[in-house]
């Protein structure tokens, strides 16, 4: 615009009129700036009170808040896990930081150099493997897991760039193999996989604080094991399985199977030894199962004293049952057991007949798997059709597999009073309200302890005795089932020992695998002169570690006796 | 016109030195560079989670949008007001174009399509209409004013529905909800009537509530922020941790760990990144810096004369400082993530693109030139 031309409409204006629609554009456009200049001014504002609330929002997050978790800091993950301990306070898991070494390939200068430095202070490292690794091109690889303190500083020291550390906990088991089987593992990420850490998984996470008791005692299942290990080795035995049961609360004692694995490297055991023979192994256990038939017989009214007629020969279904004792005169109860005469047992049962027989395993848990909180609990194998031959064999333990510590509870049944327990791992305190069923009368429970007391003074189990203690034993040889009928070569043998006589608080099941004739067996391999003995051997160890006072010899009870010696 | 004729030195680069707002290039500058040193914390981590070998990958990337994005700014910024203008309606133009062919030749990535490969690059054509539109509406409004016969509302209201319904298809929530507040912002600067305000804004509400029921991601994003118990809120959550883990003075250059583990941890979340890096009293600086380009803008914007300028920039001002709001907003968990970069700082090659446009429209609207700026001259 231009002033003159200005000023002259300005004059214009005081004289003349002004055109209406020039002054309304030029009005418009004015009044839109002003009044736009208010509103952005306005917008200003909104923006400021905005960014100041962004800004305290800012503040809040980054300034006023709690300190920030230092970075290095692992230990927040660590999953904790409840230590196990024995009846006795033994701590047999606890749960270790250890420290797992990885690499950032990318960050790793001399891949070469760094390979044989780690190498010359983990020497049980591959060269090759952790070259390749170094080499991998990965932010993250495993070099080794789980380095103790010592080698984590060996590492640490060797100042290589792109390796580190990550705290991580470990389960370890001070007992070794000694009651690997019973502990069982965890894996990797520390979750229960086998044994009593998969079994109390929950319990042992819940409540990480409290150490979870188990009813083992671990200086019986030192004993217990050192013993079935050397006879295992004497007799070349493939395997072998053991008991104790404390046969008044059901507490497992001890709890073994050879061969055994150690549970702080299990990943390196083999399958076989994973395995646990006592309570997920079912075997024809033989003449053990007799001392069942016994109280069959006596619970369904036979007279103890009656004369069976075993000199004659016994057919069923033109199988001829046979004896190993050959007896030329008729035996009564006592005699028949102590000396494991199958047809004078097969009679016993013929005479209850298969109904009664069966309802009565039934009844001592032999038909189900047993109730332990082991996930490695092993169903019985049963006879497919129940025949007058089947009654027969079952009577004497053939036919019909079951774990040995599916047996060893029956048994206990027949020698605490008459009542079944329920077997644990968990310790149970003194008062403790107990799960029992009866199942025999106490009377019937008398007698057996006096039968079983028997066997030991005067028949197959002298070789188990213990002077003093009034041990009841019963022996078992079972030929193994093959492709064909029975092996005579591959034996099963067991022998079960309770102690004392006058009220039975321990009961021992031991079992061999095969085992062999060895020099002084005068060329037997049968239980008598493997598994009696084992168990006599046991029992005498745990007696000095109970430090049980020795009682009456009772053989003067007894009608026939030629008193106990070893 | 004496005295600009009185200047002895003519030349075209100095005339355009003197004439352009020399604060808003200063701050342009130093946000463009502190992206830059941020992208080299942020980037290698987000190249190394995709598996690439070269660490670099993006920040290359970063500085080539840099690059260009620059370049093209100063050359905006030396248009008249007029091309600049021109300019900007045609992106808008190409910009619809473009979006309505996405329906045939769009590419997809998480779910939406909003991107158009070109080579190895893929450009988002809505970052480009955002200040296509604003240039446009800031027109036709001033053209109203100046002819109140002129149908400005209805056109600029049919582009925008038209835009809003193409974003809404591909679909892009966040992006729509700027553009309605940029809208909503110029229609106020434009000094509309209360009632066009009140409908504007029952508008935009009911628009709302059928997206949230129409669009099932909108839905289940603010069912997520809403309730962050037992849905994935995992993004924010390792943002608020970064920016926690900063504190005052932050952790120290390349000392950031969050950044790892945070997917877009160089372009919507940089700031989370900055803050763990640099602390509250850097990121401090860099919002400072952030709020000073808006509000310089919006000075220029009140000092114009031309309410056509004004507009334009004025709206293009609430544009970048309503994308750094959302940004902010969203990293520190106070608004449902929106997939908005922080302008000039983000890597993101339309977005980086787009706004240096916007810049430089605001350098060109803002040059002096006789009669543009000054109080009651006219």
């Amino acid at each position: 615009m231009n002033d003159s031309k200005n000023n002259a409409r300005m004059a214009r204006g005081l004289s003349e009129f002004i055109p209406a629609r020039q002054l309304v554009v030029e009005d418009l456009e004015f009044k839109a700036v002003r009044e736009g200049r208010t509103r952005i001014i306005i917008g200003v504002l909104v923006f400021f009170g905005v960014f100041l609330i962004i800004l305290g929002r800012l503040a809040e997050v980054a300034v006023w808040h709690d300190a920030p978790p230092p970075y290095d800091s692992v230990q927040a993950d660590i999953k904790t896990r409840a230590d196990i301990l024995d009846r006795n306070g033994v701590l047999l898991a606890t749960t270790l930081e250890t420290f797992s070494l990885h690499a950032n390939s990318k960050l790793v200068s001399d891949a070469d150099h760094t390979a044989e430095l780690i190498v010359t202070v983990l020497p049980y490292l591959n060269y090759d493997k952790v070259y390749k690794r170094l080499t991998s091109g990965k932010d993250f690889v495993w070099i080794k897991r789980n380095l103790t303190p010592k080698e984590r500083q060996a590492v640490f020291e060797l100042g290589q760039p792109g390796l580190f550390f990550r705290v991580e906990p470990r389960r370890v088991y001070p007992s070794g193999r000694t009651a690997a089987h019973v502990l069982g593992w965890t894996d990797v990420d520390m979750n229960g996989a086998a044994g009593a850490e998969r079994a109390f998984e929950t319990e042992l996470m819940e409540k990480p604080g409290s150490p979870k008791k188990l009813s083992i005692d671990i200086r019986f299942q030192n004993v217990l094991t050192e013993e079935l290990q050397w006879g295992m080795g004497r007799f070349k035995a493939s395997g072998a399985a053991g008991v104790i049961l404390d046969v008044q609360s059901g507490e497992i004692l001890s709890l073994v199977s050879l061969p055994d694995f150690d549970p702080n490297s299990y990943a390196a055991a083999s399958p076989q030894t994973k395995f646990n023979r006592a309570t997920m192994g079912t075997y024809e256990l033989g003449s053990t199962f007799k001392p069942l038939t016994m109280a069959l017989a006596l619970e369904t009214g036979a007279d103890p004293n009656t004369l069976m007629p075993v000199q004659n020969p016994l057919v069923i279904r033109r199988k001829s049952i046979r004896d190993d004792h050959k007896s030329s005169t008729p035996l009564a109860m006592f005699k028949i057991l102590s000396d494991s005469s199958n047809r004078g047992t097969a009679m016993y049962a013929l005479n209850a007949g298969d109904v009664a027989q069966q309802d009565f395993l039934r009844k001592f848990g032999l038909f189900d798997r047993v109730p332990i909180e082991l996930a490695e609990s092993a169903a019985p194998q049963l006879p497919r059709e129940w025949q007058d031959l089947t009654t027969a064999t079952v009577s004497f333990g053939h036919g019909i597999a079951v774990s040995p510590l599916a047996l060893a509870t029956a048994l206990s049944a027949l020698l605490n009073g008459g009542e079944l327990i329920v077997p644990t791992l968990q310790y149970r305190s003194v008062g403790q309200v107990q799960p029992r069923s009866r199942v025999i009368k106490p009377e019937t429970s008398d007698m057996m302890r006096d039968m079983m007391r028997y066997v030991v003074t005067d028949g197959t189990g002298r070789n188990a005795d213990v002077p003093g203690f009034g041990l009841m034993g019963k022996t078992g040889t079972a030929e193994k089932p093959g492709r064909g009928g029975y092996q005579e070569r591959k034996l099963v043998t067991s022998f079960v020992a309770a102690f004392p006589h006058s009220q039975p608080k321990y009961l021992i099941f031991v079992t061999y695998d095969e085992p062999k004739a060895a020099p002084g067996t005068y060329g037997y391999a049968t239980a008598g002169w493997n598994a009696a003995p084992t168990a006599g051997q046991v029992a005498e160890r745990v007696i000095t570690l109970t430090g049980m006072p020795p009682e009456r010899q009772l053989a003067e009870l007894l009608p026939t006796t030629t008193g106990g010696q070893r | 016109m004496i005295l600009t004729a009185q200047r002895s030195n003519r030349s075209f680069l100095l005339e355009w030195w003197r004439s352009v707002d020399r604060v808003l290039i200063g701050i342009f500058a130093t946000l463009i560079l502190a992206g830059l040193i941020l992208s080299l914390a942020a980037s290698p981590a987000a190249a190394a989670k995709l598996g690439g070998t070269d660490p670099f990958y993006f920040f290359t990337r970063h500085l080539f949008f840099v690059f260009v994005g620059i370049s093209g700014a100063m050359i905006l910024s030396m248009f008249s007001p007029m091309n600049a203008r021109r300019l900007a309606v045609l992106a808008l133009l190409g910009a619809i174009i473009v979006m309505f062919a996405l329906n045939f030749i769009g590419h997809e990535v998480k779910g939406a399509t909003r991107w158009v490969k070109i080579g190895s690059f893929s450009l988002q054509p809505s970052e480009f209409a955002k200040p296509g539109f604003i240039v446009f509406a800031a027109w036709m409004f001033a053209q109203r004013k100046k002819d109140i016969t002129f149908p400005g509302i209805a056109i600029v209201f049919g582009v925008y529905i038209l835009l809003v319904l193409m974003l809404l298809r591909q679909p892009d929530f966040g992006q729509s909800f700027l553009l309605t507040l940029c809208f909503g912002a110029i229609f106020f600067f434009a000094g509309l009537s209360l009632g066009w305000m009140l409908f504007l804004g029952c508008v935009s509400m009911a628009g709302a509530v059928v997206a949230f029921f129409a669009l099932p991601h909108v839905q289940d994003r603010l069912m997520r922020f809403l309730n962050p118990e037992g849905s994935d809120t995992y993004q924010t959550d390792k943002a608020l941790e970064a920016i926690s883990n900063g504190g005052i003075f932050g952790r120290g250059p390349g000392e950031g760990r969050v950044k790892e583990q945070l997917p877009d941890a160089h372009t919507d979340f940089i700031f989370a990144v900055a803050v763990e890096e640099f602390g509250f009293l850097i990121s401090l600086l860099l919002i400072a810096l952030l709020a000073a380009l808006v509000i310089q803008a919006f000075r220029k914007a009140l000092r114009l004369n031309d309410h056509f300028a004004q507009l334009a920039v004025a709206g293009l001002a609430t544009m970048i400082g309503v994308q750094t709001i959302i940004n902010l907003a969203v990293n520190l968990n106070m608004v449902p993530p929106k997939g908005m970069t922080l302008p000039f700082i983000s890597y993101g090659g339309s977005s980086m693109l787009a706004l240096c446009f916007s810049m430089g429209l605001i350098l060109a609207f803002t040059r002096k030139r006789a009669g543009a700026y000054g109080y009651g001259v006219y």
